[in-house]
């Protein structure tokens, strides 16, 4: 992993204390990342899923997407997810995909921790 | 900056020192401008009881200590008055036996040593070790156009006869600086299959291409030199092909056939390999100037970064054609963009687009489950990019062979032919970022600092 790459995993760990973060070295200076449990509102049933995303070696400048969770999460009024949610597989598993690209994305602020918060908050919105 | 520091206009002499970033190659030292110290009249630059004005030991020092903090070399600066003409005087070359042994030391080893400019002249005396010291061959200053400066102006000579016409436009010394370029294009489809006729048919005398791609039937049309047997007709009987390793030609191969056919006497390397391997940009550090002319953001962050780390020129060039969404042309335009270390970036203007670098750091095998809206291909056609390719090229002869006496400022042009009836151009002015973390802090480092490439090998096909 390149040291930048390493910190983004650190600094994951710092923030997810509660949960259980993961990483696993691609062997191009980057690694997919898993954050498991994230917590979702009650807009989802389960409320609680694992988070994967791949963290690509040109990051900072690279954003990180998409990201993806249990394709188990449904909506709990029973509505289709709606746009930027959709069903794939991500390493061969199946998964929900989350498509929230950064426009203008600052390396200096633009962090991975700051990604996957802005994520959550995202989903818990819809 | 250091021009005008030195040539102010008083016909006196001035001082300053030059911290730069030290590349071994092949072609020998490359010494690469990172830190400029400007020394004041009569405070570090002050009347010497040897010489005429000397820096002061306590700037020296200073200098050096800067120099040695960021492993760079330190190169003492003053002028002479004349024009193209200049050389050290007995004095500065005593003071620099007597010195920069003692500075090495400092630097960790680091060279030091000194160059004197006159107005259109440089000459160099560089100690890489206590015991080995080196003359400088010349020095070239980055801007719009490459200005190469010796210490004496180089006698041409005659040019072969098949370049006669554009000798009576570059002259026999600028035929000889072609000849002796080293120039890489990265991506030798549509746009970069033209520039390499382009460079070989000139004279350009090293010619590397770099593409990890092969001929397909959809791309062929658009590639110069490609031939229908390039494409292995008997291809298409597939677990045939398979079994014998037949493939289509890798491109790089039909573009040093055309180059070969253009001007035998070019020198090239054909690189299968994608820029974003450490094998593959290893090579390109050392050239005189770069065309990139893929299509992928990895490619555009990785020269953009070798351009401004390596102070090495570089002409981005492309052509698109947007449509809406119901297939109606909207624009259609050729692009060429002229990236000048330090001063013009593609990061600067957004045009690296982060989610894309995302995109392209996955597996093709998880890109094409992640994409939920079908790729369908851009179009792309050859007129335009021809139209990209030669106005590249031109900038690149006028840049290095400086032919025009223009202003400096910079200017990315974008050729409109949605109606070849009414063609007209757009000028943009790109913008540079102050902090910028490639132009700015990459601006020189050469190898202190790791570029942007991957830490494993691709796989090509």
């Amino acid at each position: 992993m390149t040291p930048q790459v390493e910190q983004a995993v650190e600094e994951l760990r710092n923030c997810f204390r509660g949960s259980e973060v993961i990483s696993k070295d691609i062997g191009d200076g980057g690694a997919f990342v898993t954050i498991d449990p994230v917590h979702l509102c009650s807009v989802y049933t389960p409320r609680e899923t694992w988070m994967k995303f791949q963290i690509g070696f040109h990051y900072p400048k690279a954003d990180i997407y998409p990201l993806f969770i249990s394709c188990d999460v449904k909506r709990s009024d029973g509505q289709p997810y709606g746009e930027g949610i959709v069903r794939t597989t991500f390493n061969g598993e199946p998964a929900l995909q989350i498509s929230r690209s950064s426009n203008h994305l600052n390396p200096d602020i633009d962090t991975a921790v700051l990604k996957v918060t802005k994520v959550i908050q995202w989903l818990n919105e819809q | 900056m250091l021009t005008s520091h030195l040539f102010p206009g008083d016909e006196d002499e001035h001082g300053a020192v030059v911290g730069a970033a030290v590349l071994e190659t092949s072609r020998g030292y490359r010494l690469l401008g990172r830190r400029l110290f400007l020394a004041e009249d009569g405070i570090d630059y002050v009347p010497s009881q040897h010489g005429y004005r000397m820096l002061t030991p306590e700037f020296v020092l200073r200098c050096t200590l800067a120099c040695s903090e960021e492993g760079l070399a330190y190169l003492a600066v003053h002028n002479h008055l004349g024009d193209d003409k200049v050389s050290f005087s007995d004095t500065d070359m005593e003071s620099h036996r007597k010195g920069y042994p003692a500075l090495i030391d400092i630097l960790d080893g680091a060279p030091a040593g000194a160059l004197v400019f006159a107005r259109r002249a440089v000459a160099g005396d560089v100690w890489v070790s206590a015991d080995r010291q080196l003359e400088l061959d010349y020095a070239v200053i980055a801007g719009r156009s490459q200005r190469q400066r010796y210490p004496s102006p180089r006698k041409p000579v005659g040019a072969d006869a098949q370049y006669d016409r554009q000798v009576r436009l570059f002259g026999d010394r600028g035929q000889e600086i072609l000849a002796a370029q080293k120039v890489a294009i990265v991506g030798v489809g549509g746009a970069g299959s033209l520039i390499n006729e382009h460079l070989a048919r000139l004279g350009v005398g090293h010619i590397i291409a770099v593409d990890d791609d092969r001929l397909d039937g959809t791309n062929s049309p658009r590639i110069v030199g490609a031939r229908v047997s390039d494409l292995r007709p008997w291809y298409r009987f597939r677990p045939l092909a398979r079994l014998l390793g037949w493939q289509p030609s890798p491109k790089v191969s039909i573009a040093k056939r055309v180059a070969r056919e253009a001007n035998p006497g070019t020198r090239y390397e054909a690189i299968m390999g994608n820029v974003v391997d450490q094998r593959v940009v290893k090579r390109l550090l050392d050239c005189d100037a770069i065309f990139l002319a893929a299509d992928s953001m990895q490619a555009r962050l990785v020269v953009n970064a070798i351009c401004h780390q390596y102070l090495i020129p570089t002409w981005q060039v492309g052509a698109k054609v947007d449509s809406d969404p119901a297939g109606g042309i909207q624009d259609v335009f050729s692009v060429v963009r002229q990236l000048v270390p330090g001063k013009t970036c593609l990061w600067c203007n957004g045009l690296i687009n982060s989610t894309r670098l995302a995109e392209e750091a996955a597996s093709a095998q998880q890109r094409d489950a992640q994409r939920y809206v079908d790729d369908v291909p851009a179009p792309s056609v050859i007129t335009l990019n021809a139209v990209a390719s030669a106005h590249a090229v031109d900038q690149y002869l006028f840049s290095t062979l400086e032919l025009q006496d223009t202003p400096e400022d910079i200017h990315w042009l974008k050729y409109r032919s949605a109606d070849p009836y009414q063609p007209y151009v757009t000028v943009e002015v790109p913008r540079s970022d102050s902090g910028c973390s490639e132009c700015q802090r990459r601006m020189g480092a050469g190898d202190l600092m790791s570029l942007p490439v991957r830490a494993t090998e691709s796989v090509l096909r």
